[in-house]
């Protein structure tokens, strides 16, 4: 690299550089007169600015967010829909279980008398095979 | 070129989130954006955009994608300054345009958005410049124009040589017996001149 051929880029990274700390240092109502004496509408031209610059921003959390919905619904959701056994089936095996002990809340309000609806029947036996409860050698269905 | 060990040992927060650079965006005065474009025109020497706001808003876009960092707490405006003085460099700078090539290459297989800003580098002194034969002859050609506009206005012509040689006020004032009052009109003119000398696009 020669430097001497880059006299011209010194003297110009000074001058800006002197021109950016008098910008830093004047004040807001001069900068803002000196934009109008440039013809510079500052209000106009700085709401184009923010507009601009916002949108763009905006543009690109947009696209985050629909490549982060896009690879979500790419991911496998959980485990595929159990297949239950007959109603009948699942009462009786779940009934051995809270014999035992099992069934939590739901098992505590059918054992002082309340009866289990089909639908608490279907969620205890989901919550009970996500639990690993269920005997998995008894036939499900 | 911002890494992950930036954002940890800043003396400031964490780096902003986008949520936040959308806030401190929204909170920009008219005369803060006025402020910006001055900085930038400042700093379009040796490279061929032809406004200002093309370089606030290549600033800006590295900010958004990850390439630079702003941390919660940092002024905002001085590390715009910073920003745009270092993205100018690297666009004129050699060295930088072949990282520039180096760059593309990395990228080609990652997201655009988060390639790493590899152009130019804070705390580079002027005499670390290795222009490019473009950026060289652009400079020779704006501090040909500069010197000849200012030619017989002696106390611009001195503030001229005190800046190119890094000299303090006083000693400017000294060798062309300036009051401080003159040594500043004198400045201010200079500075003035150049807003005039190369009109931004909405000048025109």
């Amino acid at each position: 690299m020669n430097r001497d051929k880059d006299v011209a880029g010194m003297r110009m990274a000074a001058i800006a550089e002197a021109v950016t700390d008098d910008v830093m240092a004047a004040t807001d109502e001069q900068i803002l007169a000196e934009a109008v004496d440039e013809g510079v509408e500052p209000a106009s031209v700085a709401e184009q600015m923010r507009s601009t610059t916002l949108a763009r921003l905006r543009k690109i959390k947009r696209s985050r967010l629909e490549k982060a919905r896009t690879i979500y619904q790419q991911e496998p959701k959980g485990p595929p829909a159990k297949v239950r056994p007959s109603l009948d089936e699942m009462r009786n095996r779940v009934m051995d279980l809270i014999r035992g002990g099992a069934g939590g809340d739901l098992s505590l309000a059918f054992r002082n008398g309340k009866e289990l609806t089909n639908s608490d029947l279907e969620g205890l036996w989901d919550d009970l095979q996500e639990l690993g409860l269920l005997d998995d050698d008894k036939p499900n269905d | 070129m911002s890494t992950p060990e930036d954002r940890l040992d800043s003396k400031y927060g964490a780096a902003a989130t986008t949520d936040q650079i959308e806030e401190q965006i929204e909170r920009l005065t008219d005369a803060d954006w006025m402020r910006l474009r001055k900085m930038a025109k400042a700093n379009l020497w040796g490279i061929r955009f032809d406004d200002p706001d093309e370089l606030i808003n290549e600033t800006f876009e590295r900010l958004f994608t990850g390439g630079r960092i702003w941390n919660v707490g940092m002024a905002f405006i001085p590390w715009m300054r910073s920003a745009m003085k270092s993205i100018a460099h690297g666009i004129r700078n050699r060295n930088s345009v072949k990282l520039e090539a180096l760059a593309g290459d990395l990228a080609a297989d990652s997201d655009p958005g988060t390639a790493p800003d590899i152009f130019g580098s804070e705390g580079k002194t002027p005499l670390a410049l290795a222009l490019t034969e473009e950026a060289r002859a652009l400079a020779e050609v704006e501090l040909a124009k500069i010197e000849a506009h200012f030619k017989g206005n002696q106390n611009v012509e001195l503030v001229l040589m005190g800046i190119e040689d890094g000299m303090k006020p006083e000693e400017v004032r000294e060798i062309g017996g300036m009051t401080m009052t003159q040594y500043e009109t004198a400045r201010k003119q200079l500075r003035r001149g150049l807003d005039k000398l190369f009109p931004a696009r909405r000048e025109k």
